[in-house]
């Protein structure tokens, strides 16, 4: 059942207007990341594949929080969700189900503006390597887990707050990657305060690995490894407190 | 009357489009290039910045980068970059701190803020700490290390007041630099260095490492390989010359052969510790005798400076290689040459005077030296190379002594 609600979901998601205006929104100011790249004094590449790296970020998170926000309230909305869940169906396997459907959306979104943004710079000249393919797969990982953001913030309130806190936890999220190195400016109560207050948002600095692959460098396998169980464990985390809460909701 | 009040919207909302994309397009017309000023009275910290940048760090360093070309522009003319707050900082560094700290990896920050610092506001101490900040970040950057070692060489005459330091600075540039083009330019430059500097044997452990990690018979062996031999060669001269003027004092007359500085009380005087290892004098049972130098010709004496005639013969082929270049130049422009060396002199043709035991002939339209075979086997460096300090030491003083001329 899960496979079946993941499936339909995952068609919803790549039908929705928002998820393909967004797409295409990408595809434009990918085109146009190379103005920029002419303007810098240099030649521009790396300022380019910088560009459509941060591009994908930006947009695949926006668009993860747009359909995230929206899938489960539609049902609501349009009264499917009774359809659904009158059948003998767990809830959390209906809440499982969009979840999985949406990171397939989400993946196949990613993949797509992976492939564009390759073809892009491989066109315009600029150095295409195996190191740029892990930045897109761990920027895509980084949109999943928020989308599980998302969804859990859904779940726990109205489709338009969900949305402003999913981009509220973007923000801090990468925020809080940074945050060691401004510790020292605080002592006592108000570091250990600040440090368990970071420790509940997801650091989205450990998927950044993109700045660092525009230089060739490369990434350890532990590195990565680290990354893939990093963005598991928030993924399973988030999943669950959902189902959790869509359990005790008053439908 | 529907359909005429609906093309009436169509048409409207057409209007709007059109002038407003006019109106958009025509700013781009005619504009005329401005010089853009900025001041940046207010930038964050590298670690503040980072924490704004949202995961975009690198992106962001980029775009402020571009942002403050305006601000480039206003220091060509204002040349002072103090800005407000606390600190010593100008807003140069302040820029650059923040950009690097962004990205550490992009090179064209490092020399974007030498140029800057140094080219603009002349504060060369800024350019070299970013420069030198860049060949940590970015240790195989071929254009980082060089320019930093420009930076020691014209900015801070490193080459002239330091050059033990600036030595050690182009052995690290080698040791990180990819490109072997560009190893063995550092390398020529570190000969020069020590041709020009250096009296004693300074880089000879670096030049051994080399000549041990490349491989015989091979372009860049055998300029290893001729490289040890002229630093050798070098210090013996030094080293014999140091005993000759020692010896001219000491007498209040000139020596005439060499076997006259080996008196025991200046060697002794020189070497109080004992005859140190690469000296080109050795102790033998009842006095002292010279090696040959590292080709296997004996050190010489002539009008009381000491020479090598390895060395002349090395410098000789160059110099002889250089004026073959020049007649080959002269000839693709139809001019002739003498046949005979006698005549280059009446055809504007300076020919230096060949070294002792040389002759110089033209064959061919080529001059050609001939040289006596050396007495005594050319030092196998590559075997010193190889070997320890006392192998090295029984090595050199296993081959026959050359009797001092």
């Amino acid at each position: 059942m899960i496979g079946v609600i993941a499936w339909a979901t995952c068609r919803e998601a790549l039908r929705s207007k928002s998820f393909i205006l967004l797409l295409v929104i990408y595809a434009v100011a990918v085109l146009l990341s190379r103005l920029v790249g002419w303007v810098s004094s240099t030649d521009g590449h790396i300022v380019t594949t910088d560009l459509v790296f941060s591009l994908q970020s930006v947009i695949g998170v926006l668009v993860a929080v747009a359909t995230g926000t929206a899938l489960v309230h539609t049902e609501i909305h349009e009264r499917t969700l009774y359809t659904v869940l009158s059948r003998p169906l767990p809830r959390w396997q209906f809440v499982v189900g969009k979840f999985v459907g949406l990171c397939l959306a989400l993946a196949a979104g990613q993949a797509a503006m992976l492939a564009i943004g390759l073809a892009y710079l491989a066109v315009t000249g600029a150095s295409v390597h195996g190191w740029l393919v892990l930045a897109g797969a761990l920027t895509a990982l980084e949109v999943l887990v928020m989308a599980a953001v998302s969804l859990c913030w859904t779940a726990m309130s109205s489709p338009l707050l969900a949305a402003v806190l999913g981009l509220a936890t973007y923000a801090l999220g990468h925020a809080v990657a940074t945050l060691p190195s401004l510790m020292h400016h605080l002592q006592g109560w108000k570091a250990d305060l600040a440090t368990a207050l970071a420790s509940l948002i997801p650091n989205l600095g450990q998927f950044a690995y993109r700045s660092v692959a525009v230089h060739r460098e490369p990434l350890a396998l532990a590195g990565i490894g680290e990354a893939l169980v990093y963005g598991a464990l928030w993924i399973v985390l988030l999943v669950t407190i959902t189902v959790g809460i869509f359990r005790r909701k008053q439908l | 009357m529907k359909r005429a009040r609906r093309a009436a919207v169509w048409l409207l909302a057409l209007v709007c489009a059109v002038a407003l994309i006019g109106w958009n397009v025509g700013r781009f017309h005619g504009a005329e290039a401005r010089i853009r000023t900025k001041n940046l009275d207010f930038l964050p910290s590298p670690t503040v910045a980072r924490a704004m940048a949202l995961g975009q760090a690198s992106t962001a360093a980029k775009l402020r980068w571009i942002d403050s070309f305006a601000y480039f522009q206003l220091q060509l003319d204002k040349r002072d970059d103090r800005v407000s707050g606390s600190g010593s900082s100008g807003g140069f560094q302040r820029l650059y701190d923040m950009l690097i700290g962004l990205d550490p990896l992009f090179e064209p920050f490092y020399e974007h803020a030498s140029l800057c610092t140094s080219g603009v506001l002349e504060q060369h101490h800024l350019a070299l700490g970013y420069l030198l900040r860049g060949t940590m970040e970015k240790p195989h950057s071929t254009s980082l290390w060089r320019n930093a070692a420009a930076m020691l060489h014209a900015q801070f005459q490193y080459s002239e007041r330091r050059p033990d330091l600036f030595d050690d600075f182009l052995k690290q540039w080698a040791e990180h630099e990819l490109d072997p083009d560009q190893r063995q330019a550092v390398w020529i430059w570190q000969a020069n260095l020590a041709r020009q500097k250096f009296a004693g044997l300074a880089q000879l452990p670096q030049w051994f490492e080399r000549l041990r990690a490349s491989s015989p018979r091979t372009p860049m062996g055998d300029y290893i390989e001729d490289v040890v031999r002229e630093q050798l060669a070098r210090y013996g001269v030094n080293e014999l010359q140091a005993l000759a003027d020692a010896t001219s004092a000491r007498r209040l007359a000139a020596p005439v052969t060499l076997g006259e500085i080996l008196d025991p009380a200046a060697i002794q005087a020189r070497y109080p510790q004992g005859v140190p290892e690469f000296s080109p004098v050795v102790p033998l049972p009842g006095g002292f005798a010279t090696l040959g130098d590292p080709w296997g010709y004996p050190y010489a004496l002539v009008d009381g400076k000491v020479v090598s005639p390895g060395w002349e013969r090395v410098r000789y082929e160059q110099r002889l290689a250089a004026l073959n270049h020049y007649f080959e130049t002269r000839r693709s422009s139809g001019e002739e040459i003498p046949e005979r060396v006698a005549d280059l002199p009446g055809a504007g043709i300076e020919l230096p005077p060949p070294p002792l035991g040389a002759s110089v002939r033209l064959d061919d339209g080529r001059l050609v030296a001939e040289w006596t075979p050396p007495p005594q086997t050319p030092y196998d460096v590559r075997m010193l190379a190889q070997a320890d300090i006392n192998e090295q030491r029984a090595m050199l003083r296993a081959g026959p002594r050359v009797p001092p001329r």
